[in-house]
């Protein structure tokens, strides 16, 4: 039976950039784990002349322990250009700002939603992404890079498993919904990293939406 | 209309609830600001933020505008002149209050206007053309009351000097009560004037005060204007592009994907980095 210690930090939410993530050692039968809540930026709302406000390469967020993960940032950016859409038209893009930890040079992945489709570019691979519910297998890291990258869809009630091989670094990161994953619930505010060397349970609190950052 | 771009409270005349754009002018944004003696230059105006896929026009009506970008220019502009960028494949800048304005205290006024570039040019070599009040030419009523500067296009055969990729007539207007002019517009172009004060009489029979911003239709080739009262006012007109426009943030392509490019190029440095130097 797993023991598990959460030290979770009170008044986490929106803007919480000044929390400290809490890092937690598991002990499970011998194998060591740790996860670590990483506090998102509150979602900037871009009006049409938005003065974007998105790290570059070079920074870090002193935050996120991975070397290889920099920066989330989440912008939605309105489409009549004043103020939010009542009909979810408005273009949610999630920017995720990497650095390729054996050549130093960096990447980016930008996850867009709006009125519930999905698209990814990575590099210069671009996805509309299909729903279905599952773990969907979108980069692998085997044919080029470090990266794998899964799409996950999950409802309400449902589980998933997400199999890890040895130790694996991993982010998740919640596109929509909110899921627990490893008995931590998670929430659109909150990305959680994970070392880990076994599965990866998923439980849909609501229906969801996640990717999966594994570094190989 | 107000909205809060970032903390500054501005005026956006375009796009609005029911007009999204007219096209090729995409924005309009009107911005008065008053800072207070010793304010420090790096904390007041916009920050760096990056554009793509079309120009952005700053009008400058009342203090100087700091421009500083990534191509290394670092352009001051006052009083009665312009700052035309074209954004092209990708550039980061800010616009900040000239340090004197800063650090003394003192308004500042500015409008700040979005022109659309064909799909052809967006990813072409950004440019900065700054115009001084000096440099700009002038056309002025029968009656000397209307003093109009002529920066892109041509009136009355007096040639702005901007170079634009489509054709655009862009005039600023100074007109002192009583004024009266009549301006040629093709009617091809969509055209709209926006009032950043005063009152005007369109066409002898629509009233128009500051801060409204009247449509043009497209059934005619010039508009009689005459000033209630001293009044400043603009007149942006253009050939439409009729091309698909996918306008999010600070950029503006033909469609959602070439967003995401700009969002990856953007975050990489492929746009540049801009580090401003204050003295």
């Amino acid at each position: 039976m797993e023991r598990r210690k959460f030290i979770r930090n009170t008044g986490l939410g929106i803007g919480s950039f000044l929390l400290m993530p809490s890092i937690v050692n598991a002990d499970i039968l011998g194998t060591a784990s740790q996860s670590q809540i990483i506090p998102l930026a509150k979602l900037s709302g871009q009006i049409r002349h938005g003065a974007l406000i998105l790290p570059q390469v070079g920074y870090k967020n002193e935050m996120i322990a991975f070397d290889w993960l920099d920066d989330i940032t989440r912008n939605v950016f309105y489409e009549n250009g004043f103020k939010a859409s009542p009909d979810e038209s408005d273009l949610e893009i999630v920017s995720i700002l990497l650095t390729d930890p054996q050549t130093g040079d960096p990447e980016s992945i930008q996850v867009q939603r709006s009125k519930n489709e999905v698209t990814i570019l990575y590099e210069d691979l671009e996805w509309s992404v299909k729903p279905q519910e599952g773990i969907q297998l979108l980069v692998n890291a085997e044919e080029e890079g470090f990266l794998k990258i899964h799409f996950g869809e999950i409802q309400a009630g449902k589980q998933l498993e997400y199999e890890v091989d040895g130790q694996q670094e991993c982010y998740v990161h919640l596109l929509k919904g909110a899921v627990t994953v490893q008995n931590q619930e998670l929430k659109s505010e909150y990305g959680l990293g994970l070392t880990i060397d076994k599965n990866i349970n998923f439980e849909g609190q609501e229906s969801s939406q996640f990717l999966i950052l594994s570094k190989i | 209309m107000k909205v809060n771009m970032g903390g500054i409270i501005l005026d956006q005349a375009l796009p609005v609830q029911e007009v999204d754009k007219i096209d090729p002018i995409l924005l309009v944004h009107h911005l008065k600001d008053r800072f207070p003696a010793g304010s420090k230059q790096q904390d007041v105006g916009v920050p760096p933020h990056p554009h793509r896929g079309f120009a952005p026009v700053t009008f400058v009506f009342k203090g100087g505008v700091h421009h500083r970008d990534s191509m290394d220019i670092s352009s001051v502009i006052y009083e009665g002149g312009t700052q035309w960028m074209h954004a092209g494949n990708g550039i980061v800048h800010s616009e900040r209050p000239a340090k004197e304005i800063a650090a003394k205290g003192g308004e500042w006024e500015i409008i700040q206007w979005w022109v659309n570039v064909p799909a052809k040019y967006k990813m072409t070599e950004q440019s900065y053309k700054p115009l001084t009040y000096d440099e700009t030419p002038v056309v002025l009523s029968d009656d000397k009351l209307v003093e109009v500067g002529v920066v892109s296009g041509s009136l009355n055969g007096v040639q702005g000097k901007i170079d634009t990729y489509s054709p655009i007539l862009s005039l600023r207007m100074v007109f002192q009560n009583g004024g009266k002019i009549k301006i040629p517009i093709p009617k091809s172009y969509n055209a709209f004037i926006y009032l950043l004060d005063g009152q005007l009489t369109v066409n002898g029979d629509q009233e128009a005060k500051g801060k409204d911003l009247v449509w043009l239709e497209n059934d005619g080739d010039f508009i009689n204007l005459e000033a209630c009262e001293d009044t400043r006012a603009i007149i942006l007109s253009g050939e439409p592009i009729n091309e698909p426009v996918a306008t999010y943030g600070p950029f503006v392509m033909n469609n959602q994907s070439e967003i995401l490019q700009a969002m990856r190029d953007y975050q990489k440095g492929a746009m540049g980095v801009l580090e401003e130097k204050f003295d």
